[in-house]
């Protein structure tokens, strides 16, 4: 065999493996789309069909109705926006004292915040919702936002990030007089884009998901947040797959969008730190 | 400016990596700091520039002592090894970078940083990126960013050794030339001795932490203090062999090299350079050695040949033209004032 055709051979089998991949990953995705489309009768036949017999939108106009959603879409972006500025702010400065400050305790102290990364965090679910509610807290924005500032395996992941900078950049800027704090903003963040930016969309996508502890803490229509949403349309006498299909899209939207416009950073995020979202 | 340190030590634990070091360094002066990987060179310049602490010891920049004084408030440029450019920043906000920290004006910062840029030819780069540039370019902007705040001592680690061999020519040339335009006094860290002695305009040689000679280039190379200066200074390096004296006379395994020297009998180290030696094909005095090429090794210019007296192996220089091949018998006779002698604690006793 010459090695042309060995080429070909070769790039045939590496993007066959590739589209199935995609297919894999693409079919729940379109399932969820194709769906949202059916009726309820076409939902549920058996065997289960994959085109819908017409495609409308009605589905999307009745999840949409039958839930504040524009409320739940705006509680969504306030958890989101302010848990996020939180957790960057906790993130940057823990991860800039681990990489870079020496302080008495240094070590323990990270060990010891990696020792919690051990707990289920389905444990952490019952000691804090007993926290929001000597707090008083319950049905309140920060209950949704304050457990939830500083995540551990963001700051270890960006302390090691920040300990590649090489230390002579460090020690330049100190003879360029830069002190820490301006170091951090003016030298280390930016160097670190990448990283950060990855934390940032990671943590978005958990806020955006994150259902359990808002359902938890959260009594009043008022407060609900989107993923909630989702569980209107299961009740007694059953779920309405269609519906909630349709709502899965909506919630779904937002993220795309964003991955659309910020795809270039995740991908140099992703690559760079090797973590998957 | 001038540059005092006085019995400096730093102590890792009780290990010295600077052990009692004592040097004035005269304003104006270009320094070399030479010695091998781990000497403490690189310690001694960081303690300059006040990123190390010295355990004991004063360091004085003109009358003031600047021992305690932070980096930033020293007034010193430095340049690191790898450059240390900030990736993320322009060539420009690079070099602008440390006068914005000193609150100049935006506009004189720029004006500052064109100035610094076209004195080291960096004019139309200036919107560049440090990836965007070569080796030699970064290290430019590195001087330039570290010259631009007008500072009165220019200190530089190991400038030129992620530079490939044309450009290191080059480039410690362009050192020296902007060292002279600015007159400003310079210390360097470097392993390469040939590096150190083309632009010094005095080496200071280290080892082990201990300053072992502080000297202009030429004198030092010519009269190396110590056996270890003789040894570092040179290539191919000085041989050295084992030295009987007798009556004023040097001997190496039975072989007179040289009469009428005032030094008491005994065993000594003796030390000759390559090109050290006169060689004839034909005895041309009483006294000229015979001696065999074991190996000949053709350099363009020269020819380094390898011969044996007794179990002391030489290399010497001679000009290409001369006919020797291995095996060819040659006489040689050793260059006046060419031939040290080391005491057993390794300090130059005389040369002969």
């Amino acid at each position: 065999m010459n090695r042309k055709a060995g080429n070909v051979i070769a790039n045939i089998l590496k993007y066959g493996v590739l589209i199935i991949g995609a297919l894999f990953t693409l079919m729940p995705f379109l399932w969820m789309i194709l769906s949202a489309m059916k009726t309820n009768a076409e939902i549920r036949a058996i065997p289960p069909v994959f085109f819908p017999s017409k495609f409308s939108l009605e589905n999307f106009t009745t999840a949409w109705k039958a839930a504040p959603f524009g409320r739940y879409l705006v509680n969504t972006l306030i958890v989101t926006v302010f848990n996020t500025i939180g957790v960057l702010i906790t993130t940057i400065l823990a991860a800039f004292a681990f990489a870079r400050l020496n302080f008495p305790g240094k070590k323990v102290l990270l060990t010891l915040l990696l020792a919690t990364m051990m707990i289920p965090s389905e444990m952490l679910l019952i000691t804090n919702f007993i926290t929001m509610t000597k707090l008083k807290w319950i049905d309140t924005y920060q209950a949704m936002i304050v457990p939830w500032l500083a995540s551990v395996f963001y700051i270890y992941l960006l302390t090691q990030f920040f300990a590649q900078i090489p230390d002579a950049l460090y020690l330049a800027a100190k003879v360029d007089k830069c002190r820490d704090f301006k170091y951090l903003i003016k030298i280390m963040i930016p160097i670190n884009k990448g990283p950060i930016t990855t934390i940032t969309i990671l943590n978005v996508i958990s806020n955006w998901n994150s259902f359990v502890w808002p359902l938890l803490v959260t009594n009043s229509r008022e407060m609900r947040v989107l993923s909630y949403g989702l569980v209107q349309f299961q009740t007694e006498e059953g779920s309405a797959y269609e519906l909630i299909m349709a709502a899965s899209c909506i919630l779904v939207i937002p993220i795309m969008i964003m991955y659309l416009f910020l795809r270039k950073y995740i991908i140099e995020g992703v690559t760079q730190s090797g973590i998957k979202g | 400016m001038e540059i005092r340190i006085e019995n400096l030590t730093k102590a890792y634990g009780d290990f010295k990596a600077i052990d009692n070091m004592n040097l004035t360094i005269a304003d104006g002066d270009l320094v070399g700091l030479l010695g091998p990987s781990g000497c403490g060179k690189s310690t001694t310049l960081f303690m300059l520039a006040g990123l190390n602490k010295p355990t004991a010891g004063r360091i004085f920049f003109g009358e003031h002592e600047v021992t305690d004084i932070a980096p930033e408030d020293r007034g010193i440029g430095l340049v690191f090894q790898n450059y240390a450019l900030y990736p993320h920043m322009t060539v420009e906000d690079n070099i602008m970078f440390p006068l914005i920290n000193r609150k100049v004006p935006k506009n004189e910062a720029r004006d500052r940083a064109y100035e610094m840029a076209k004195m080291v030819q960096l004019e139309g780069l200036m919107k560049r990126k440090p990836k965007a540039l070569s080796g030699g370019q970064q290290q430019r902007v590195a001087i330039a960013r570290a010259l631009v705040k007008k500072p009165e001592v220019l200190l530089l680690d190991e400038p030129l050794s992620n530079l490939d061999a044309k450009l290191r020519v080059e480039t410690r040339e362009e050192i020296r030339r902007i060292q002279q335009e600015v007159k400003i006094t310079t210390i360097f860290v470097t392993h390469d001795q040939e590096e150190a002695m083309s632009i010094s305009d005095k080496i200071a040689v280290m080892e082990k932490g201990v300053l072992q000679q502080y000297e202009v280039p030429q004198k030092m190379y010519l009269n190396p203090g110590n056996l270890f200066v003789a040894t570092f200074l040179g290539t191919p390096q000085i041989n050295v062999f084992d030295a009987e004296v007798h009556d004023g006379k040097i001997y190496c395994a039975g072989n007179m090299l040289r009469s009428g020297c005032m030094v008491p009998d005994g065993s000594y180290k003796g030390g000759i350079r390559p090109e050290s030696f006169n060689v004839t094909l034909l005895p041309s005095a009483p006294d000229a050695i015979r001696a065999e090429a074991s190996h000949v090794r053709m350099t363009g210019r020269e020819l380094q040949i390898r011969f044996n007296l007794g179990a002391n192996e030489f290399r010497l220089l001679v000009h290409s033209d001369m006919q020797i091949g291995v095996g060819t018998p040659f006489y040689l006779t050793t260059r006046e004032k060419q031939i040290l002698l080391f005491g057993q604690d390794g300090k130059t006793v005389g040369k002969f």
